[in-house]
């Protein structure tokens, strides 16, 4: 009894989300259009209308394309940062350089690559003076910037797991590798890489949840014009006000997020019994 | 792993990681370089350096008349919210750690993804779903309605901080405080609760960061009586393009990197590898 008593407060902070989403699931039965406003109901069209209707799946398309490069792109950047943190003797330096854009406000850090990638800024003007380019770039309200953006954003959490599951690896066996007539690159190739799989799967899957259901992103560096699902819903549920449909598109977006997290926990399952 | 060793290959790392840590520093350093700038936009690298900007920020610090709220207001606000919503899930988070370390029971594993829950979960969802509910809760304020979605945001952080305290504390010395005749409230106050004293505080410093900075629940959820500072800034940047908002991103962020040394002081930011 007094352990429950313990656990209640938490537990109707976290309730309040799950009563929150109920209520969204119920509205996304009813039906709207725009000029008797929402109807009671239950009524399947939201969701069929997001398996047909074209906007919605070129939405899915665009957050599906971005949130692929963005995870690759993190791997092939991340790896090598996590594999040098994890041989690092000033490992807290480099640390507190990954960790940063994660405690930063996120509108300062979009504010940021705004001031880098307008047409006057870092970037164009590095772009010129090479000869790369022969006029300045729109960057801003194109899908690069919102990669560059969500790149930052996502970076350390690429990162930490896969630097987690290398500090792990027992030394010993790389060693052990080389000790047998293996170049230093094969040793890493064929032990240490395979032996960090697990971390890998971990950073990407959160690496894509997270690109997935970006917000701030598409919103400042996009301009709303990278029409990714969370622009989607949110001109839904803000500007057209058709709610049912926005809700729909929202429990849409968790099952594909689920779907990735589950995966996320098998693969730190996996990690565990290796 | 490998000793150290000047090699190609090594020389290739180091040159790589200093490449994406140049990006990772990029927009930051970019804010404090260009908020020193003598002109009205935002061209880098400025042509001559002053510190009007931060001048100009000064002046936003009141309540412009008819226009916006001023800063202050708009700091303090999201001050009041974050310090709230930090002591409440500190509270909350806290008491639900330690029911679920102290005692083992059933289904305590599903609790835990429960209580973990929203810091997976679509952010834009959250926000989305709570603009729904709050619709039928006429009764509640904007600042309440802040107030309880970055609880919500805030709980999962405090859960983990702590619970990873507890569990590198043990239940020994707690056991024998009981044993010598302490009451259960007295061992926790006296014993359990100075030895998890970081952990409590870095959750709490988690929570209210996470409170300070968030953007998307905030988005559906604040009006134009409870318009905390991420809004703001948000709005401005809407409106205007000059450098003002580069000194204010800078205060910002050393306000971000003295929180990072306190946390680092506390628990040391060596442990998110690690776990």
């Amino acid at each position: 009894m007094f352990r429950l008593l313990l656990l209640l407060p938490a537990f109707a902070i976290s309730a309040s989300l799950l009563i929150a989403c109920l209520i969204l699931f119920r509205y996304s039965f009813e039906t709207w259009s725009p000029t008797t406003g929402m109807q009671p109901g239950w009524s399947l069209v939201n969701y069929f209308a997001l398996f047909r209707d074209p906007l919605y799946f070129k939405a899915f398309q665009i957050t599906l394309q971005i949130s692929f490069l963005v995870t690759a792109i993190a791997l092939l950047l991340g790896y090598p940062v996590a594999y040098l943190l994890s041989l690092s003797r000033r490992k807290h330096l480099l640390l507190f350089v990954i960790v940063l854009p994660l405690l930063m406000d996120v509108l300062v850090r979009a504010y940021g690559w705004i001031v880098l990638l307008s047409r006057s800024g870092l970037v164009n003007r590095a772009l010129l003076w090479s000869g790369l380019a022969e006029r300045p770039i729109q960057f801003l309200g194109t899908p690069t910037a919102v990669v560059l953006e969500l790149l930052h954003e996502v970076l350390p959490f690429m990162i930490l797991p896969i630097a987690g599951v290398l500090q792990r690896i027992d030394p010993a066996l790389p060693e052990a590798a080389v000790g047998l007539g293996a170049s230093r690159f094969t040793a890493f190739w064929r032990i240490t890489v395979p032996l960090s799989l697990p971390g890998v799967l971990a950073g990407c899957m959160l690496t894509f949840s997270l690109a997935t259901s970006a917000f701030v992103a598409p919103l400042i560096l996009g301009g709303g014009r990278v029409f990714m699902m969370s622009i989607l819903i949110q001109q839904q549920m803000t500007m057209l006000l058709n709610w049912p449909a926005g809700s729909a598109q929202a429990i849409g977006l968790v099952v594909l997020v689920s779907v990735l997290l589950l995966g996320y926990v098998r693969a730190l399952r996996a990690q565990r019994t290796t | 792993m490998l000793p150290r060793r000047r090699t190609t290959g090594h020389l290739f790392l180091r040159m790589w990681c200093g490449l994406v840590f140049a990006f990772l520093l990029a927009p930051i350093a970019i804010l404090f370089l260009t908020s020193f700038t003598a002109s009205e936009t935002l061209a880098f690298p400025p042509a001559q350096y002053s510190v009007r900007w931060y001048a100009k920020v000064l002046q936003h610090l009141k309540d412009a008349p008819g226009l916006k709220p001023g800063l202050t207001g708009v700091f303090l606000l999201s001050l009041r919210i974050g310090l709230i919503a930090a002591a409440g899930t500190t509270v909350a988070g806290v008491l639900a750690a330690y029911a679920m370390h102290r005692y083992r029971f059933r289904g305590m594993a599903i609790l835990r993804q429960y209580f973990l829950l929203p810091l997976m979960f679509p952010q834009i969802v959250t926000g989305i779903a709570l603009l729904v509910w709050f619709n039928h809760l006429t009764a509640l304020g904007p600042f309440v309605r802040l107030i309880l979605g970055h609880m919500i945001l805030t709980l999962p952080y405090v859960v983990v901080t702590v619970g990873a305290s507890l569990e590198a504390t043990g239940t020994d010395l707690e056991e024998a405080a009981i044993g010598l005749g302490a009451s259960r409230l007295r061992a926790f106050l006296l014993v359990t609760l100075p030895l998890i004293r970081q952990g409590v505080i870095a959750g709490a410093i988690f929570a209210f960061i996470i409170s300070f900075n968030a953007f998307t629940i905030t988005y559906f959820l604040y009006s134009g009586d409870a318009l905390p500072l991420p809004i703001w800034i948000f709005e401005y940047m809407a409106y205007f393009l000059d450098p003002t908002l580069a000194a204010i991103s800078s205060c910002l962020i050393l306000l971000t990197l003295l929180a990072m040394f306190a946390l680092d002081r506390l628990v040391g930011i060596g442990r998110l590898v690690t776990r």
